[in-house]
């Protein structure tokens, strides 16, 4: 008896020590409440680009009401441009007040873009996006968000395992029967590959393909589960470490040019006032004219302030182009849709103006003066 | 008689009856837009999706990868926990030996440590049945030793003192005494193990009913992802059915005294 009283005592204690928790959480959260969408609550901001003296910007913004906007990040180097834009400033400086809220894969993303929950999203070109705006998601791609520059580095390969390399002629089509190739599907990724064995003479139904968690490769490389992955960086980099190398055509070669990644505009901005969607386009393309400049100090200060990443790794990785201008390659994206047409994982093909509202980097060029 | 009748038939009715209204509310909500049909397709759009599978054979290739995985896992974690079970319902001293290492083990998400079995089993089908199997073994074994250890004392007593030797005790009284409990347990963990399979699949499996679930929302074809949560809620209903039915056939002395 006396025994259970004690682990009653302690039962107490712990709950209470709960209860005060939750109690001083709750508050804090309380305090720290923001609305939840940007577009419908802000057409009394005054839009900054339109200001006549653009050095008092910083100024205004303080004064007044600045535009909550929700911007969703994915944990690669391609999203550099939007902790610029935080850290620099350039989104307060338009009024906007950017939160930044994390997701680990694309396909959450959607969901939450197409439904208001975020305003602002960004990923791969992907046959998920295009059927939503398909059956009626109101979302649209308005800006670049990654292309395979001919002119830059490698930020995509096809790794293959180590004890493959010296054994495997990979130029041979024979060599890929059975392949165990990992790459998310229905993806600008799977469409990439598609081009790769179609170069090489392979046809899909000669590999086995399948799509792990990307923390599970380098097991899934180590014991042989997988013998080729596609990814990107900073996994082409640590990989590489492990012994795994690229194999066949480098991207920039079979892909020049290619739109990989997009940025998407949900219904808070497509269906509300224009100008904070232009606004916030102004600081991107600002954000993205500093990351161009690429590994300065400044940037991989505020990278790493952002990023839990070594910083060794973070100044060899490859860091990809983004277009300056901030237009969308739509050749090469609606090469991809007749892809994934054509492969089953799109119902019936979008026209260009479906899918592409170019108005936001038009008019955000305009303002800089581009 | 008859007004009884009819009750009962009422009372069986009433949860179609509202399935339906719900099922026409949200297919009307659906065409006339009030529901946004990229996240909620109407029922009907559903329902052509689900014979499409169904007569491709994807359905049924799919459902089967996840019905061998939830089985395999019961089977492999089932019956080390009912043999544990069993022995820590009768053995006070290993109950308290075990009880706090089970109790520490159990509330361990078995999803969070997935990435770690992979490690060990690979990612093939190892470390998906082994997730299954270690969410399987938890309640049969704490519902079997629950089982054992409310028996009443004066049905062994009885059994000894006729002469029952330890086999024919736990024959007699411990195994029958515990199956209703057991039963239960197999019932929780049936479901639980389903939920488990399914979780895993979505995060990495190339068949089976989670691997839908994940790829609709990869290419945002929500109406199959549907199918697939309208099968899991099938087999729910099928493995709650076989289960009392099982309860029903193997422990009609419990029925009675129920």
């Amino acid at each position: 008896m006396r025994f259970n009283n004690r682990w009653l005592l302690l039962l107490t204690i712990l709950l209470l020590l709960v209860a005060c928790g939750t109690t001083d959480d709750s508050t804090e959260s309380a305090a720290t409440a923001e609305p939840t969408t940007a577009a419908q609550e802000d057409t009394s901001a005054e839009p900054a680009a339109e200001s006549d003296e653009p050095d008092t910007d910083s100024a205004d913004a303080e004064t007044t009401e600045m535009t909550p906007l929700k911007v969703v990040i994915l944990p690669f180097i391609s999203f550099a441009p939007y902790y610029i834009g935080v850290d620099e400033g350039y989104f307060a400086d338009q009024g906007l007040d950017v939160e930044l809220v994390n997701m680990t894969v694309l396909r959450d993303i959607v969901p939450a873009l197409a439904s208001g929950q975020v305003d602002v999203a960004s990923g791969l070109v992907s046959a998920g996006v295009l059927n939503a705006i398909a059956r009626g998601g109101e979302l649209k791609f308005v800006s670049d968000k990654g292309f395979v520059d001919p002119d830059g580095c490698e930020n995509y390969g096809l790794i293959a395992r180590k004890e493959l390399v010296e054994s495997t002629d990979f130029n041979d089509p024979t060599a890929w029967d059975g392949m165990k190739v990992d790459v998310v599907p229905a993806t600008w990724l799977e469409y990439y590959l598609d081009k790769q064995l179609a170069e090489i003479g392979v046809a899909k139904d000669q590999i086995v393909q399948s799509d792990l968690p990307v923390p599970a490769e380098p097991q899934a490389l180590a014991d042989g589960t997988i013998d080729i992955t596609l990814n990107s960086e900073p996994w082409i980099v640590i990989h590489g470490n492990n012994g795994h190398v690229p194999v066949l055509s480098p991207v920039t070669e079979l892909m020049a040019d290619s739109q990989n990644a997009v940025m998407y505009f949900g219904p808070n901005l497509l269906n509300g006032d224009p100008s904070i969607g232009e606004r916030f386009m102004i600081a991107y393309l600002q954000s993205v004219a500093q990351y161009n400049e690429g590994k300065t100090d400044r940037n991989l200060e505020i990278l790493l302030n952002h990023i839990e990443m070594d910083p060794n790794l973070l100044e060899n990785i490859c860091w990809p182009t983004l277009r300056d201008d901030g237009t969308v390659n739509m050749e090469s994206v609606l090469d991809f849709q007749d892809w994934a047409v054509a492969n089953g994982v799109m119902d019936a093909p979008l026209t260009a103006e479906q899918i592409y509202d170019p108005s936001f980097v038009e008019a955000a060029n305009a303002a800089l003066g581009n | 008689m008859t007004s009884h009748w009819k009750q009962f038939r009422w009372e069986r009715a009433l949860p179609a009856v509202i399935l339906l209204s719900l099922l026409l509310i949200w297919e009307t909500g659906s065409r006339i837009g009030l529901i946004k049909p990229l996240l909620f397709p109407a029922p009907t759009m559903i329902g052509r999706s689900l014979l499409d599978m169904a007569a491709s054979g994807d359905l049924w290739l799919h459902t089967r990868a996840t019905l061998l995985r939830v089985l395999l896992g019961l089977l492999i974690g089932g019956v080390p926990a009912l043999i544990l079970g069993l022995l820590m319902g009768q053995s006070r001293r290993l109950a308290i030996v075990l009880d706090p290492i089970i109790a520490a083990i159990h509330p361990i998400p078995k999803i969070a440590i997935f990435p770690l079995i992979m490690v060990f089993l690979g990612v093939g089908e190892g470390s998906k049945i082994f997730i299954a199997a270690f969410g399987a073994f938890f309640p049969i074994l704490l519902s079997t030793a629950a089982g054992v250890r409310q028996i009443n004392p004066i049905l062994t007593q009885v059994a000894t003192n006729y002469g029952a030797n330890r086999f024919k005790l736990f024959t007699r009284v411990v195994l029958p005494g515990s199956l209703p409990s057991v039963l239960t347990g197999v019932l929780l963990a049936l479901n639980l193990t389903l939920l488990l399979t399914v979780a895993i699949e979505i995060i990495t499996a190339k068949e089976g009913l989670g691997s839908i679930i994940w790829f609709s929302w990869q290419t945002m074809r929500t109406e199959t992802m549907y199918v697939s949560l309208t099968v899991l809620m099938i087999l729910g209903v099928l493995f709650n059915g076989c289960m009392h039915w099982l309860t029903r056939l193997l422990t009609p002395w419990h029925q009675r005294t129920e």
